[in-house]
């Protein structure tokens, strides 16, 4: 396929999926230690089973913590064209995807509570199928894309 | 029927909807029924509890469920009672509730879809219960649950063609035909003269049950059943022996056939009887499907709605040469894909004419010639089958120690990924792009570009070190396709095919 996307989503959001990919990793461990502790109990496997999750989620914790937010990040690329919206993610799975600007419904930015202290921002694209989002884009730089994309979708009305 | 509200009976007499109008009186019964409905369970939970009771007195009984039935009518009557509906300035008005009065508009320009339907008590009665269907969500807007042909016609007619004037007409609107109105005073309606229209054989509805999914699947679970039930009362799967037991048993062998023969054949009438009298009609921009023998349902989808055209052959429907055809519709029918069914079943060759004569705008579906998918892709593809059987093969061997699924699974598993292989393919021709893949029915997707919301292209690293990429397609019917194994140039043509929608 043609060249990636030019633009790049904002640094910062490292941190963002640091702490939450850690919290993810937790949540991991936890249930599954909890399942497979059910399990090893009823069904009277080796007990040391049980702690297979844990170290699984040890591992994926820090994966989150290291490399993957950064591969993360450089893969992670976006253009907007009067013609269309062009992105591209995915560390294992690259994908490219294009959104015809006339298809686009309605664009939001959208804040948790990571991104807020962070000052970061999504930008949500909604079409008639789904809802595709640019992760992390400074504040100001988010709102300006919204309205830059809503501007352009006024323009190129289309029908479902 | 005294509703309360001015009747009009006299034929020909033009209806103004501008002013409220209440439900037929089956309205009522239907209310309450739904009210049942919703209690039925705690209902039936108290009432075995009662009955249970070491002071069980039928009397109490009987009276605890006189004052259930007349509180359900009760709620009946003051249900339809405060049920009004109006077209005013355009829009729908329903006013409705008991407990809290509400009032819902729905404006004309957001009517996606008003269907028809006929349950056993409409048919009964000759009404018909009304659902009006708008983009958003997968529940009917609105419902009118008792209304006569006529008035559902006259309302229908009303928002769905723009400052239509609108007359009664003669005749149940559901038999099946559609009756022509008298054209000269429905100046503005759909023209009627200038549809088509196609009625299915019922003895081709039939074979359309008997190849369902369905009746494959109850013969098959009925069979399932029957193995675990030997497998229960001490018969082990020793394959041998246990053909030989089926063979001295003859007698066993004089019931289940003719029972599950029996259970085919009922679910293949269960399926006439669903789809019986199946009618496709076309008229201006308006696809109609009307079919049910008991319970009569009546489809209605504007044709700009339709985001791609889904043609599967089912795989006893296949090898007879046989494809049934579905329709991708935006904002309707998303939870239900058999509403949507166009056409139960057609020859292969009859295919290209009746798209051309209902649908022409997929009509061009003859010209595209599907591509199969390059050579190199074939492996990924076996392997794809393979290695999940493989998975599953390992772990029957570890957990049940039995060495037959162990060979069988990896080896069915990869024939299945050449099978899916050799089915896959894709074809363009002008506005339109076909793709076709297999899970077990073949499936072909016809699509026009400016119907595709975003188109994705992606790849793993094996298939990054191969050269190969897998696209997909993003509709608004929530569907989504594509194929695994293109090309990079394959890529380039369809997303250059993609941008260049008019």
């Amino acid at each position: 396929m043609r060249s990636e996307p030019s633009e790049r989503i904002d640094l910062r959001i490292l941190h963002v999926w640091r702490i939450s990919g850690i919290l993810r990793a937790f949540l991991f461990g936890a249930v599954g230690y909890g399942l497979a502790a059910l399990l090893v109990r009823s069904l009277g496997w080796t007990p040391w089973l049980a702690w297979l999750p844990i170290a699984a989620a040890v591992v994926y914790g820090a994966l989150e913590l290291t490399i993957l937010p950064r591969l993360r990040w450089e893969r992670w690329r976006f253009q907007v064209s009067g013609e269309e919206v062009y992105l591209q993610r995915g560390v294992w799975f690259i994908k490219r995807t294009l959104i015809p600007i006339a298809r686009i419904q309605h664009v939001d930015t959208a804040q948790g509570i990571l991104m807020r202290r962070y000052g970061l921002a999504a930008v949500d694209i909604s079409t008639a199928a789904g809802t595709h989002q640019i992760p992390a884009l400074a504040e100001d730089a988010a709102d300006e894309l919204r309205d830059r994309i809503a501007v352009l979708a006024r323009v190129s009305d289309d029908v479902v | 029927m005294n509703s309360g509200i001015v009747s009009r009976s006299w034929p020909g007499y033009p209806t103004m909807l501008s002013d409220p109008r209440r439900l037929r009186p089956l309205g009522i019964l239907l209310s309450s029924l739904k009210l049942l409905k919703e209690f039925f369970l705690p209902l039936v939970v108290y009432f075995i509890a009662a009955i249970s009771r070491r002071d069980y007195s039928p009397a109490w009984l009987l009276a605890t469920a006189t004052v259930i039935v007349l509180v359900l009518l009760v709620w009946g009557v003051l249900a339809w009672y405060r049920f009004n509906y109006r077209v005013e300035n355009g829009a729908l008005v329903i006013e409705h509730g008991v407990l809290v009065h509400k009032r819902s508009v729905i404006p004309r320009e957001r009517i996606q879809s008003i269907d028809l339907n006929q349950g056993l008590w409409h048919r009964l009665f000759n009404l018909v219960a009304v659902q009006v269907e708008t983009a958003g969500g997968s529940t009917p807007e609105a419902v009118l649950s008792a209304l006569t042909p006529a008035d559902a016609e006259a309302l229908r007619h009303e928002l769905l063609v723009p400052g239509g004037v609108v007359t009664r007409k003669a005749g149940p609107i559901l038999a099946g035909n559609v009756t022509a109105t008298d054209a000269t005073a429905d100046a503005e309606a759909i023209d009627l003269s200038a549809a088509f229209l196609r009625r299915a054989a019922n003895s081709q509805l039939f074979l359309f049950g008997a190849t369902s999914g369905g009746a494959l699947g109850l013969v098959l679970s009925v069979f399932s059943g029957a193995f675990t039930l030997l497998d229960d009362i001490g018969l082990q799967l020793d394959w041998e022996q246990y053909f030989a037991w089926i063979w001295n048993q003859a007698n066993l062998i004089y019931l289940v056939v003719p029972a599950l023969l029996a259970l085919w054949l009922l679910t293949a009438l269960g399926m006439v009887l669903k789809y019986g009298g199946f009618t496709l009609t076309r008229s201006g921009d308006r696809l109609q499907m009307v079919y049910g023998l008991l319970q009569r349902r009546q489809i209605s989808i504007p044709v700009r709605r339709i985001q791609a055209v889904r043609l599967v052959e089912g795989v006893l429907r296949q090898p007879l040469g046989y494809t049934s055809i579905y329709v991708e519709s935006a904002g309707y029918g998303q939870k239900d894909r058999e509403k949507t069914l166009l056409w139960p079943m057609v020859r292969q060759r009859d295919l290209a004419p009746l798209l051309e004569e209902f649908l022409p705008e997929f009509a061009g579906e003859r010209e595209i010639a599907l591509q199969p998918l390059p050579a190199q892709a074939k492996r990924r593809y076996i392997l794809r089958g393979f290695i999940p059987a493989l998975v599953l093969a390992l772990a029957s061997l570890v957990w049940l120690s039995r060495w037959e699924p162990a060979l069988a699974l990896p080896l069915l598993g990869g024939l299945w990924g050449f099978w899916t292989y050799r089915s896959a393919g894709w074809g363009l021709h002008d506005n339109l792009l076909a793709v076709r893949s297999r899970s077990l029915a073949r499936t072909t997707f016809v699509v026009p570009n400016c119907k595709v919301q975003s188109f994705s292209v992606s790849s793993t690293p094996w298939q990054r070190r191969a050269g190969m990429l897998s696209f997909n397609l993003d509709l608004a019917s929530q569907a989504s396709f594509g194929l695994a194994g293109i090309l990079g140039a394959d890529a380039e043509t369809l997303t250059t095919w993609f941008k260049n929608c008019q």
